[in-house]
């Protein structure tokens, strides 16, 4: 386990967090949208996590497999699998004048409910903070550590 | 209880730190030791200052790597300079020895 891995598990953390912050952002953005990128109304984002292992220990990994099983629990950092799009069916409205309007005169809106984004941004953004709350344990700690050596 | 005596591990220390002196002197591992540990400090030093600049050029586009990675280079510098008082005050100290 290196000197700075736990760095990089919160940083990874931080930015797994960003990501869904700036995804829910445009979710939020988009909310009204009624012409994507497809043509259709705008699908809701969706960001999926997954493990990661840290680059210092898939090296350490790859070098010992044989003594893999002698070795701790890896620590491992969060990265973003994938950004999948929502499949809920758009929600119609009746407005005849719009130029996105089909035959019938209904427009499809993205089924996207703000306050559900919002409640979102906010696990979003307490999630962030939680992990700089973990970066700057680790400052601590290792500045602690240093002024041992000040004694 | 085995009480063993304290002169033959005396002697079994002294024999240790001779004998990695003179490996220390015939590779100059220690040389390539402290060359080593300095220039992984002035790497994270490099790197610390590409971060700087990034932020400040706006070339960042994921600030929190950019602090981790100055984060890192103010920790390494502080340690190598404690690393550096302690061997300082340790030549100070046998300099105030008495003969």
């Amino acid at each position: 386990m290196g000197l700075y891995d736990g760095y990089d598990v919160t940083t990874s953390g931080m930015s797994a967090q960003r990501t869904r912050i700036n995804i829910v952002s445009a979710n939020i953005a988009n909310a009204q949208t009624t012409h994507g990128q497809d043509g259709g109304p705008y699908k809701k984002q969706n960001v999926v996590f997954e493990e990661m292992l840290m680059q210092s220990q898939k090296k350490v990994n790859s070098q010992t497999q044989e003594s893999a099983k002698n070795m701790p629990l890896p620590v491992s950092g969060v990265g973003v699998k994938t950004i999948l799009e929502s499949k809920d069916e758009p929600i119609m409205k009746y407005e005849p004048g719009h130029p996105d309007a089909n035959d019938d005169g209904y427009v499809a809106y993205p089924n996207i409910n703000p306050v559900v984004e919002m409640v979102d941004l906010i696990e979003a953004m307490r999630s962030y903070e939680a992990n700089v709350s973990a970066f700057t344990a680790h400052k601590d700690i290792d500045t602690k550590t240093l002024d041992i050596l000040k004694g | 209880m085995n009480i063993s005596s304290i002169a033959s591990n005396l002697a079994l220390n002294s024999k240790n730190i001779n004998s990695n002196n003179a490996t220390a002197q015939g590779d100059g591992s220690f040389e390539t030791a402290l060359k080593n540990a300095i220039g992984e400090v002035n790497q994270t030093q490099v790197d610390g200052y590409k971060a700087m600049e990034g932020i400040a050029t706006g070339d960042v586009h994921n600030i929190q790597e950019a602090v981790q990675k100055i984060e890192e280079a103010e920790l390494s510098l502080k340690l190598a300079l404690e690393v550096k008082n302690k061997a300082l005050n340790a030549y100070k100290e046998v300099m105030r020895m008495q003969v």
